[in-house]
Parts: C-alpha cells; structure tokens; sequence
C-alpha cells in the first residue's frame, strides 16, 4: 500500500525498514530490534507532516533514515522524485544541501566549544556554500532571522538558555538553504513559553522559504497546530495517517485514541469532564517482537486475529489510512 | 488568606523563604522571599518555568540544597513544628516518613545497586522500626498497591530490569511505604510518556486519597495541574506571581505571566499561537521591578523600578501585578487578563 | 550536608518597593513601556571560553598553583643554573672529594668531586626533557590511535584494541632493557623505548572518550552540515576530549620522569658522566651510609618534581571536568 498524494511531492519513503542489531553475546545470534518496520508516506512540497508516537516507537528512527544518518535496512527514499536511498555520503553531500535537521536536545547540539559563529558558519563552510566575508555577511543575517543579536556570535552555546539555543540550531539548519526540514521534537526540552515562540519561528520561515516539514513530536496538540497530515506511529509501525483535522475529529485506531484522551487539557472543566481512556501496561519491547498487530498487548479490543496478522494500513477515505483489523 | 495560615488545617507552613547559592560568578538568587502554605488533604500545584525557583523552594524546605546553598526563612513550620532549625539528622526523621518526595527522573533516585525490596524495606525499618521479614511483607503489599504486577518478583530485582513507567511506580511506592502527611512530588511525569503519564497520575490521585496526603505537584505542565490540583502557585524568576484556587488561576486570571502561560499552548484552531517573547531573567542579577516586567505585553515604566506585592483580588486568589493597583485601573481602565 | 542559616546577602524585595499596591502612583510611571526600553535577549554575564573558564578553576586550586609555581622554577633552574655555576656538570676535582655541603658546594662534591648541585640541575634538563618530550609524543601516538579507534568502531577498533592488549601483556622491562642495549645509552634511546607503549593509555582514554562523544547530537550534527567522518574527528571529537587528554598526559609526565630515573639507577639509563637524577642516586648509593647527602639532593628532586606534577594532573582534573570534584 503507497500513500500518495495528487501534489508534488517533497519527500516519499516507501516500505521503509530499519533494523538494528543488538548483540546477544559471544557467538550468539545477534537480536534484531526492529527500529522502522515497512512504513511507507510522502510529504507535499510546504506542507508539515506530524509524527506522534511514545519515545522508541520509531518517529526519531525515520527522520534519521530520511537524513541518511542511519543507512536504511529496506525500503526506498524518494527526494523530489530521485532515489536517494543506496548514495554514499560524498553523493549524499548535494542532498544534505536541501534536507537539513534540527535536533531534540539544544544542550547537546551544539558543540560546547565552537562560537555561536563558528556554529552556524559550520554548514556554509564545509559545504563550500561561500568563502571569505561573504560567509561572516551571512551569518549575521542568519542569526537576525532568527531574532537573536550579533554580538551573540562570540559567545558558547552554555551561556544561552534553552530557548536561544534552538534557535541556534534553527540558524544552522537555515545556513545551507534547504528545502527540506526535519525538526526532531524541537520543542519537547523547551519551557512552554519558549515552545510557541519556535513553533511561531518555524511557521514564519515556512511561509517565507515554502519549507517542507517533517515535524516529530510527542506533543499531540503542537502536532495538530503545526501539521497538515499526521502519522501516528507504535513500535516501528504507522497505525493511523490521516489530515489533520480528519485525524483529531474522527480518530479510528484505538491507540490513536487513547493517546489523544490521555494528554491533560489545560482547562480544569475539560480535565474534569474528559473520560481518560488510561491504557495498561508498557509498550512491548521492539527486539524480537512477536507476529501480529504491535499493539494488541494493551488494546482493549484485541480479536484473536490480532495475535497473527499484522494489518495493513487501509484506505478509509482520500484523507484517511488507518491499521487495524477492526476497520476491515 | 494570611488567616488561614494560623488554622489548625495549615500542615506545611513557609514564611518569607530566601534561597541562594554562591557560584563563581557571584550569588545566584534562586528563591527571593516567598510564602507557601499546604492545607491538610490539599493538594498544592506550583507551576513556572525551569529556574523559575519552584524545585529549589521545595528542597530548602526539606534541608536537601547543595553545600553552596545560603537559606534564609521567617519560619517553616510541618503540623506546628519547626522544621527551620532542624539539624541535618533531625530532619532525616522527616525525609521518607512524614514528608516524602518524588523525582523527575526515576533512574537516578534509586540505587541502581541495591534490589527494589531493599530499596522499599530501607525506610520501612529505619522509620517504622520493622523487621526485615514484616518490612518486605509491607513492601510487596505496596508494590501491589501502586499497580505493579507480581510484587514478590521485582522486589528481588534491579531497578535497571524495570521500564520507566514502573521504576516512577517503585518511587511512589518507596515514598507512600511509610504513610507520609505530605507528598512532594517534583516534575512526576516529565520524562514519561503521555500513555504512562495518565497511568501515573491516576496512581498519584488514588494513592493521595487513599492515605489521606496532602500533595505538592510541581511542574511545567499547565495541563497536569489543571487535573490534579485544587490550588495554584504560578512562580517565575525566584518570586510568587500568582496563586489561588484551580478555577480562579485559568478562568479568573490575575497576572500577565499565568495569561502568557494559558495563551502559549496550542488551541485547537490553527490559530497563530501567542508566545512570551524574550529569556527569563538571569537570577544572578535579577532585575530591580518584577521580573516579567521585560517580557510582559502590558508593562509600564513603574514595573521596571517597582516590584508590585501580592495582593488579594479575590477569594484566595492573589495576584503580584501593578494591574491592580487602583490608581493604574483608573489611567488604563481594567486590563482584561483572562 | 550543611546548611547555611544567615541573612540574605541580598536585600529583599520589599525594600525595592516604594509603593504598595493601594498607593497612588504618578501618571508618568503608568505610561507603557516601549520595546526599546525592554532588554529581553541580553546575555549579562561576562562571555567566557571554555579554556578561560578552566583557567579560573584552576587558579583557584592551591596545590594545582603550588605544582605549577615549583615545575616553573624547576625549568628555569634546569636552563640558566649549569650556566651560571662557576662548575662544569662533569669537571672533577680531587682536592674536593666527598665534601659536605658547604658554601662553595651547595649540595656538596661526589667522589670524584664533582659538585652535586650542578649534576643535580643538569639532571633536572635531562629529566624534565625526557618527561615533557616522551608525553608530547605519546600524547600525538595516543589521540591518533585512540581516536581513529573510537570513532571508526566495529571491527576496526576490535583489532586495535586486541593489538594493544598484546602491546600492554608484555612486561615493559624486557623490551625496555633490550632497546637499551641495542641502541646504547643515550636520551634518544630511552625515548624511543618509551614510545613504544606509553600511548596506550592516552589511547585508551581517548578512545573511551570518542565513543560517547560520538553519539552526541552535535556529532551528529556535523554529519548533517556536510563534514565527512574525519572532519567530525578533528574538528568536534578532539577538541571535545581535549580535557582528558590534557590530564592523561600530565600523568604521563611524571611517570616517564620516574621511569627514565629507574632505568638510569639500575644503570641502563643514561650512562655517567653524563647526570641524570637516576644515575646520581646510583652513583650515591655506595656511600648511603657514610655520605647521605648524595642521595638525599637527587631523590629529593625526583619526590618534589613527581608530587608537583601530580598536584597540576589532579587541579586540571578538577579545573576541566568539575563534575570529577568530590
């Protein structure tokens, strides 16, 4: 099953499987922990995709994959129509030009003894994007961009707080002029007022440059204000793809649903009103993991065809994909 | 309310607390005077962003602050009794007994050295002078408590075999064994998952009913006070900004700072979100008004010299904010915060 | 734990209020205030390097300043003392044999009357050199080695790891000694048989190092901004370790100091005339009883080297990775 979309894609990945390998021991056959299993999407040029999903359910997994960061097990990566799943980091080089990063983690970023400068020139050097002045001349503007001051350039990433350091690394991401942005749960360390200004940074270069976002969060109301499709991943698997407002309005996967119901509502009438669907248990390990539906240990409609086949994402309309054998 | 603070219902009681730790770059000023009460059976939610001075006013209360740390306080009072001038070994008496805590992160407070039933049975035998036997017996019955499936197992094992959900269980477990009055739990859910999260407040609810605790909830989330909390004290830059019931801090707003809190979460019609612009101020030198005063929408040139007092603009609902001030409501007209 | 009960050393909020909030304020303080006046993204510490910032650290250090003060005067005697002393290292004089210390001869005259001070100085040139030099290289050896192991991982680093637990099983003595003998006794020679093992620590180090570093997001990071493996190696892995490498070698220091010292006791050092703190205490050692003195200045010299050069390897320990402090 390929989703595909009438637009022009930016980005399309195809059955893609990342597999890592835990060593089990000394002569022993090594354990595979099965990172991304066959997920398949596209994201339209200047449109985000969301991907949501509890911490090792893949979402970090596939924006690495999608950077070449991590070389694919299976599957295909499709940029702008090319191929670019088998290159090798010199060919990877042109493409690094137009996908760019920004990563979770602002404290562990940046590298703790390079300048602000040296930071953000980083890309533009070794890309050989400039030379000379010109370089410093497009750092300044870099750093206005994103609202910080040029006489941050001299200072280390430590003395920033958290907030101006992400926008640092949103400075860095911009400095190779990319098409393509996978933003890595970019808020998810931050304090909450600092969240909306970089969600309001992202949205402003979105509509200046026309980015394309891969935007990977666990914040399920960021998700929904920032997107325009949503995946909902579990274990290494898409569960439900829909639009976005398909997807909040009419949620059909059950752990889609219970995720949705289990974010607190900042608003003690709603808290007190809303009937929180309180799943059991943990998320199952990913090495090794057993036949069937990923999630069918904590879902409380579990059938006994959930234990062997794993399901499909069906089409359930145009805007609308969703794995589960309830739904067939 | 400064009444109710002399009720018999107060258990915890702070009074003017002053925190601040020596660097190298000279005094950081952490706390800068704040009062704080806990009713019996209340629970207390105290949200502000991290530095804001919410997790270090807790662990000045609980004697746990670096050496480097200088506490100064009018009075800190638990059930009637002092705990300000309590020695370190007095207060051990306290810690995991009468008041118990619970961290963000549940891998570094426990011991990744010793087994969960060592780890339970630890304050079981200090505090209520239990036998080992009737200490493991009291563990597994907790254990069971929290909702951790075969206790009589994972007693025996390491808290690295357990998930992140379960390890924040065990930590419950080890701070409700004793039958605590007041629960202090700092950023309880931060770095769980949304799923785990529900789970462990839910066990947080039940557990705090069911042993009759008070409970002090801090944390970054507006979300999770507004489902667990009955009262609010919203902190930033070492100061109480804000505090009053549950309703009254969302719906009653009295502060620019709770607004600019409520207003950065994404509502659900793409609307542009509203931020807090600009940095939190740098507590070293803290500035000379109120600290939000550069980062508020509605600051005038008094709140950059002038720190504004808490003052009651409603039922047990005080605000810090030159808002309020009469001869400003009557030059601006009523700012409408909420 | 202690605590710290005491009046703020700042003044409290209250005091910075001059009104209350019933009090009528003056029109001109209600006015709002303008973006100009607001100072929301200035940072007011002062900026400060990483290299500064340790400096500060150390400097703070007593011992750490001690050991720097006592190897800075080492070296200046060690340069400008044999010039200046009216007595060659190797001059003997028989009039003067086995002479007590005395104003003439500071540390006295050995049997062939030689002055014990000058030898003791010139010792410190050959030791000090052959400290600083052999930890330079084992330093360069060391960061290589370990660095291309760390960071290349998998199988690669496997076989430079097995080759250096061979290189580590073989006792350090025997190859030491069979060097010695055949490239004959000079300070050449026993830096060579030094650099033959010495790195494998600082590899070890380093390479312990590269491997955390490595999975951090800012190395990663460099990949995403185009730098190839090995530009992620120098131009963010290196630097990054360059604390623990600094430290490794400034143990490296004293521990080749001690060793070449060793080696010219048991007299496969440095060989006479020529004087090494090793062979002084060698050449002392037959008149311990009779004239102690002889030994006491060279191994006097060794103790307060070695213990200054530990006291700066535990201060830059300290100075550049303060959470080691406890």
């Amino acid at each position: 099953m390929s989703i595909s979309s009438t637009k022009e894609n930016c980005l399309e990945i195809q059955n893609l499987k990342k597999y890592f390998e835990i060593k089990a021991g000394f002569l022993k056959k090594p354990n595979i922990l099965k990172a991304v299993d066959d997920v398949s999407f596209s994201i339209a040029r200047g449109e985000t995709m969301g991907l949501v999903g509890e911490s090792g359910c893949g979402k970090t997994t596939i924006g690495r994959t999608v950077l070449k960061l991590y070389e694919p097990t299976d599957g295909k990566i499709l940029y702008c129509g090319e191929d670019i799943t088998n290159l090798d980091d010199k060919q990877m080089i042109s493409y690094r030009k137009k996908i760019q990063m920004i990563f979770q983690d602002p404290y562990t970023s940046l590298d703790p003894r390079m300048n602000v400068a040296h930071i953000i020139a980083e890309p533009i050097r070794f890309m050989h994007l400039m030379e000379g002045k010109d370089i410093m001349d497009r750092v300044r503007e870099l750093v206005e961009l994103v609202g910080l001051k040029q006489d941050h350039l001299n200072r280390y990433p430590h003395e920033f707080s958290g907030g101006q350091r992400q926008r640092i690394g949103i400075a860095r991401a911009l400095a190779a002029e990319p098409e393509f942005i996978v933003c890595d749960e970019p808020i998810s360390a931050l304090d909450v007022s600092i969240q909306a200004q970089i969600i309001n940074i992202l949205e402003d270069l979105q509509s200046k440059f026309n980015f394309t976002y891969l935007f990977i969060s666990h914040d399920l109301a960021m998700v929904r204000h920032i997107s325009n499709q949503v995946g909902v991943m579990y274990l290494g698997n898409l569960v439900e793809y829909a639009e976005v407002e398909e997807l909040y309005e009419n949620m059909m996967h059950p752990y889609t649903k219970a995720l949705i119901s289990a974010e607190p509502a900042a608003d003690p009438d709603k808290a007190e009103a809303s009937q929180r669907i309180v799943l059991q248990g943990d998320v199952p390990s990913p090495i090794n993991p057993a036949p069937g539906c990923p999630f069918r240990s904590r879902c409380q409609y579990a059938k006994e065809i959930c234990g062997s086949v794993k399901s499909d994402l069906k089409k359930i309309n145009d805007k609308h994909y969703v794995a589960c054998h309830l739904f067939e | 309310m400064s009444d109710t603070n002399t009720d018999n219902n107060v258990l915890l009681d702070v009074k003017n607390l002053y925190t601040g730790f020596t660097t190298d770059d000279g005094l950081v000023k952490a706390v800068r005077g704040i009062s704080i009460h806990v009713n019996q059976g209340e629970s207390l939610g105290i949200v502000g962003e991290s530095g804001c001075g919410k997790s270090v006013s807790m662990l000045s209360i609980m004697h746990l602050l670096a050496d480097n740390a200088i506490l100064k306080a009018d009075a800190v009072t638990f059930g009637g009794e002092d705990l300000l001038h309590k020695s370190v070994k007095e207060m051990r008496k306290y810690q995991g007994n009468e008041i118990s805590m619970i961290f963000q992160d549940p891998m570094t407070s426990l011991n990744p050295l010793f087994t969960i039933g060592e780890q339970i049975t630890n304050p079981l035998m200090r505090h209520k002078k239990m036998g080992k036997r009737a200490a493991l017996e009291k563990a597994a019955q907790v254990l069971d408590q929290v909702g951790i499936p075969d206790p009589q197992k994972r007693l025996k094992q390491y808290p690295h075999e357990l998930s992140g959900g379960m390890r924040q269980r065990v930590m419950i477990a080890i701070a409700i064994c004793c039958d605590p009055r007041l629960l202090i739990a700092d950023e309880p859910t931060t770095a769980l998952d949304v799923t785990i999260q529900a789970q462990i407040l839910e066990l947080m609810q039940k557990m705090k009913e069911e042993y009759k605790m008070s409970l002090i909830l801090i944390t970054h989330d507006l979300g999770v006070i507004a489902s667990m909390c009955s009262r609010v004290v919203v902190m930033y830059g070492g100061l109480i900004m804000e505090e009053g019931p549950l309703r009254d801090i969302f719906y009653r707003t009295g502060h620019p700072y709770t607004l600019g809190l409520l207003e950065s979460i994404p509502k659900h019609d793409k609307q542009r979100l509203v931020p807090i612009y600009g940095t939190p101020p740098d507590l070293l030198n803290p500035p000379k008004g109120c600290p939000f005063a550069a980062r508020c929408k509605f600051a005038m040139k008094l709140c950059q010299e002038h720190l504004p007092q808490l003052t009651e603009i409603g039922e047990g609902h005080r605000s810090a904010c030159w808002l309020h001030n009469p001869s400003v409501k009557a030059k601006r007209g009523e700012v409408k915060l909420s | 734990m202690k605590k710290k009960i005491g009046e703020p050393v700042w003044e409290s909020p209250e005091e910075q209020t001059a009104y209350g909030m019933a009090d009528v304020i003056p029109a001109d303080l209600i006015e709002p205030l303008m973006d100009s006046d607001r100072e929301t993204e200035t940072i007011e510490r002062k900026s400060i390097s990483y290299l500064n910032m340790c400096w500060r650290r150390l400097r703070k250090d007593k011992l750490a300043m001690f050991g720097l003060v006592v190897i800075a005067i080492m070296t200046i005697l060690a340069i400008f003392a044999p010039m200046l002393c009216p007595y060659a290292y190797d001059q003997t004089d028989f009039a003067h044999m086995l002479e007590w210390p005395s104003a003439e001869h500071w540390f006295g005259t050995d049997k062939l009357g030689r002055d014990i001070f000058v030898r003791t100085m010139y010792g410190a040139r050959i030791s000090l050199t052959i400290g600083f030099t052999a930890a330079f290289i084992n330093m360069i050896i060391g960061v290589l080695y370990g660095g291309i192991a760390g960071y290349l991982g998998g199988r690669t680093d496997m076989v430079m790891m097995r080759i250096v637990d061979i290189l580590s099983g073989i006792p350090s003595l025997i190859y030491l000694i069979l060097i010695m003998m055949f490239l004959g006794n000079t300070m050449q020679s026993i830096l060579i048989a030094m650099c033959l093992t010495y790195w494998i620590t600082t590899a070890k180090m380093v390479r312990g190092q590269i491997l955390t570093l490595r999975e951090q997001d800012f190395a990663l990071a460099g990949k995403v901004c185009g730098l190839s493996k090995w530009q992620i190696l120098i131009h963010h892995l290196i630097p990054n370790s360059i604390g623990t490498i600094i430290v490794t070698v400034t143990f490296l220091i004293p521990s080749a100091i001690f060793q070449e010292a060793f080696l010219s006791f048991l007299g496969i050092g440095i060989s006479v005339p020529k004087a090494s703190w090793g062979t002084l205490a060698n050449d002392a050692i037959e008149y311990l009883f009779s004239y102690p003195y002889q030994m006491f200045f060279p191994a006097v010299a060794i103790s307060i080297t070695i213990f200054a050069l530990n006291f700066i390897g535990d201060g830059l320990r300290d100075a550049l990775d303060p959470r080691l402090k406890k």
